[in-house]
């Protein structure tokens, strides 16, 4: 393993070369972390191409494993909120870095954008979750529709 | 010379010493974890543990015994040699046997019949793979179409040289198992012309990847697959020599599929071990087929340089352009696409038009994982509600591995029929919850409901459900979960130490036991049936069992020599002193003493819970009258309760309020019981009580309280409607 000031090159999909510290991707990118460990990167030459993450994105992702690498021994409460502060995006925002997360399987981030999208929709009438997450096309049929409407009806 | 004298004198110093040292040095292998040694074993073929690994010791044999062990049962590569000597469908009969229904994966070669299948599902199994090699003439159309409609839950499947089975099974197949993602179906030339692949495109839509090694199928089949199977990732149709991909057809191979085996490949590229002319007869090949990869490959030796890998193996595009080339390098992308499977189509769904996201267009399986985190009430209530995506998603048993009824605010659920609610979906579960927890409405009815459905109970809490569980209950249901890891009884009021002791004997994989406040037992009863019973237990927690003793935590130390956490917080006859402060800090890694304060992380009921929600529960059941004699006096002086949950601190506050105010007039008592659960901000709610205090007087002046009680009489009916909807069972 490299020390741990190697860069590795990251490529977004707009084709901006991000350069991050190789110790705060192994860590947290399971990809990226194999990628490593095999050998198969080359630290004069290779490029990881990221082709379905965005600049905004990346950005943030990389935000999010520097922080967390530097900051893994502060207490609880504060992690907790930097990460409120952090996903405190739109849902735009969330879906790509869910996505993002996904992709280099970044699995503290992935919990944490789970439980967030949960806390979205926990609690909420039908409509409401319909607004927030924009379902414009249902796909129901009126009569399937009536049927929900009778089964729970205070959730209309 | 002089060095050897040294070393002489050495050794005559401490020989004997020395050796006794080497000797205790000796690691111990049955000082193993019995968990660690199960997954070693589970690693091995069944041929292996049922001749070898179980008769070296009794300790071996007693973890063969479990059914975990048997989870997968692998009777493939036994060499047919070997197997002569063995009646190994006995064997295997006798493996399904142990599995107690807990098997999941099991691969045949040589012996399967249809005789087999069906012992195979006879024994209640939920199989996710199946795989029958080399069954060549033993294996039929009925056989497979038969058990097909009891494999609901088959994700993968394998049917190689089986000479007999045709279209027919893989259409049954196709209609009975709906999240079926692999198929394997190489070398049964039975079938001539597309069938085969008609069948496969027209009833597998949900397919990833598919192997049709020496099939008879030709370009309109692979057509038909490419159109049947969407979601098709890989495709391997080596030695179908009927297909020549060209133009159009190559052109969609490329386009869709991330791996493709092409026609031509030549003999012994991985991924299939069998050869071209394979059939009935041949024995020589079967030694061909232990031929390790790495074997094969020490032939084809190629200069590969390590970038190289790395490009390819994140760029999906290079991989179609690089087959053919290499095979040692081709494998290694196989080996990587394998493992990034679910990345391509995130990659095309990321291609937006508009700026606004379309949720829907998230793949099901994370869509599931975040569903999986909510609670049973509103995946029921609301979430499969919104979409038709989002309810077939709500369909699948998978999302309802866990069942979580547990912390809603009673008064939102008083128009609720929570028990319903659950059954439902322990229904939708099709026998895959694991994971249930239950919270006010369970009983013993309901315990006998989730045993009926057939599942694996890895962890079951109940939580308040004060007088309606019963020792009868758990003992019955104690015998029907030998999987129990985790088990949660908080403040049911009727559960005493016979049933501890019955779940003790028939959960031998309990890890965790919660048993908190049900002060039904006298002395150290529980105590002693834990330490009697169960000891495999991890952590425990006993919140307020007043009767234990410092004789009943000895007792539970004794017993449970694996006890990592222990938890008696408010338990006040237990003095730590001298030696058993000691035994605590020895072997416990985390404890909570007695005195531990109000609010303390871990356990989130107050102290003083239990008496509240007693009176509330106990006015659902007691007669009204005996009811109105009722009552509770300065409960004002305890207000600011410390509880860490701020819903808990305001449900207890809110509830000191009721029982305040519970007078003689029984329509404000209805009216407040409405009034909160709809708008539960507190202040609101002493507003509310001020005014109706007004309206009162007024009343009393008026004495009219008894014509309006018949106003409410409807409302009244309802609301004890459900009650006894929650509590009759």
């Amino acid at each position: 393993m490299g020390s741990p000031l190697k860069k590795i090159m990251l490529c977004s999909s707009e084709k901006e070369i991000f350069s991050v510290e190789e110790q705060v991707m192994v860590q947290h990118s399971v990809i990226i972390n194999n990628m490593i460990e095999d050998g198969s990167y080359n630290y004069e030459e290779s490029k990881i191409p990221l082709d379905c993450v965005d600049s905004k994105t990346l950005k943030k992702v990389i935000d999010y494993c520097t922080y967390h690498t530097h900051h893994h021994n502060d207490n609880q409460e504060d992690l907790e909120a930097w990460d409120a502060q952090f996903l405190n995006v739109d849902s735009n925002g969330l879906y790509d870095l869910l996505m993002a997360a996904n992709y280099l399987e970044i699995r503290n981030l992935l919990d944490l954008i789970y439980r967030t999208i949960k806390n979205m929709i926990k609690g909420k009438k039908i409509d409401e979750i319909r607004r927030i997450l924009n379902i414009k096309d249902h796909g129901f049929t009126p009569e399937e529709e009536e049927q929900n409407r009778k089964e729970y009806p205070h959730f209309y | 010379m002089e060095d050897a004298n040294e070393l002489l004198k050495f050794r005559t110093t401490k020989p004997f010493l020395r050796r006794r040292k080497h000797e205790t040095a000796v690691k111990n292998w049955l000082d193993l974890p019995n968990d660690l040694t199960l997954m070693i074993f589970s690693r091995l073929a069944t041929f292996d543990i049922l001749t070898g690994v179980q008769q070296v010791c009794r300790q071996w044999r007693s973890i063969c015994m479990d059914p975990l062990m048997w989870r997968t049962i692998n009777m493939c590569d036994i060499g047919m040699y070997n197997s002569l000597d063995y009646n190994v469908w006995q064997m295997c009969r006798h493996a399904i046997d142990r599995s107690c229904g807990q098997l999941e994966d099991i691969s045949i070669e040589y012996f399967g019949s249809d005789c087999i299948l069906k012992y195979i599902i006879d024994s209640q199994c939920k199989l996710r793979r199946l795989r029958l090699v080399q069954c060549f003439y033993t294996i039929f159309d009925e056989g497979l179409c038969e058990i097909a409609q009891k494999l609901p839950l088959l994700e993968e499947l394998e049917i190689t040289l089986c000479k007999h089975v045709t279209s027919v099974a893989l259409e049954a197949i196709g209609q009975c198992c709906p999240i079926l993602k692999s198929l394997k179906f190489n070398h049964n030339d039975y079938n001539i012309d597309n069938k085969d692949a008609f069948a496969i495109a027209q009833n597998m839509p949900n397919l990833r990847h598919l192997q049709l090694v020496n099939s008879c199928l030709d370009n309109d089949g692979v057509s038909a697959i490419l159109d049947g199977c969407r979601f098709l990732e890989s495709l391997d149709l080596r030695w179908c020599h009927n297909v020549n991909l060209e133009g159009r057809l190559r052109k969609m191979c490329d386009e869709q599929l991330k791996y493709f085996i092409e026609p031509n490949t030549p003999e012994g590229f991985p991924g299939y071990k069998f050869g071209k002319r394979c059939n009935a007869y041949w024995y020589d090949d079967l030694t061909y087929s232990y031929r390790s990869r790495k074997e094969w490959f020490g032939d084809h030796i190629t200069e590969n340089e390590p970038q190289d890998n790395g490009e390819s193996s994140e760029e999906d595009e290079e991989e179609e352009e690089e087959v053919t080339t290499d095979w040692d390098e081709i494998y290694d992308i196989g080996e990587c696409t394998k493992n990034q499977r679910s990345r391509k189509p995130l990659l095309r769904g990321h291609k937006r038009e508009t700026a606004v996201i379309n949720w829907l267009d998230l793949p099901n399986d994370l869509t599931l994982m975040i569903f999986s985190r909510l609670g049973t009430f509103d995946i029921l209530n609301s979430v499969q509600q919104v979409c038709r995506q989002w309810r077939s998603i709500c369909m699948d048993p998978l999302m309802w591995r866990t069942i979580n009824m547990c912390d809603y605010d009673i008064y939102n659920l008083v128009d609720y029929k929570l028990w319903q609610m659950c059954c439902h979906a322990i229904d939708r579960s099709c026998g895959q919850l694991e994971d249930i927890s239950i919270q006010y409405f369970g009983n013993d009815c309901l315990l006998k409901y989730i045993i009926d459905s057939q599942c694996n109970l890895r962890r079951l809490r109940l939580v308040q459900c004060f007088y309606a569980i019963f020792d009868e209950g758990l003992c019955e249901i104690a015998q029907k979960l030998p999987l129990l890891e985790e088990l949660e009884i908080t403040l049911c009021k009727h559960i005493s130490y016979v049933a501890l002791e019955a779940i003790g004997r028939g959960c031998p994989l309990l890890k965790s036991l919660k048993f908190n406040h049900n002060d039904c037992s006298m002395g150290n009863e529980d105590a002693f049936a834990i330490a009697q019973n169960m000891s495999n237990l991890r952590h425990l927690q006993l919140v307020r069992n007043e009767c234990m003793d410092d004789d009943g935590v000895s007792a539970i130390l004794d017993g449970c020599r694996f006890l990592e956490s222990l938890d008696i917080r408010w338990c006040h006859n237990v003095n730590l002193e001298g030696r058993l402060r000691k035994m605590c800090d020895e072997q416990l890694k985390y404890f909570i003493e007695p005195n531990t304060p109000k609010g303390f992380p871990g356990y989130k009921f107050s102290e003083r819970y239990s008496t509240l929600w007693y009176d509330d529960f106990k006015y659902t059941f007691t007669p009204r009258k005996e009811r109105l004699s009722y009552h509770i006096a300065e409960n004002e002086s305890q207000d600011n309760d410390k509880s860490s949950e701020e819903e808990e601190k305001e449900k207890v506050t809110t509830e000191e309020v009721i029982t305040e105010k519970m007078t003689t007039d029984w329509d404000e008592i209805y009216d407040i019981w409405e009034c909160t659960k709809n708008q539960r901000s507190r202040k609101g709610f002493q507003r509310y009580l001020r005014d109706k205090e007004k309206e009162k007087k007024k009343k009393n002046k008026k004495n009219k309280s008894k014509s309006k009680k018949k106003k409410h009489g409807r409302k009244e009916a309802d609301i004890s409607n459900h009650k006894s909807i929650c509590f009759m069972f």
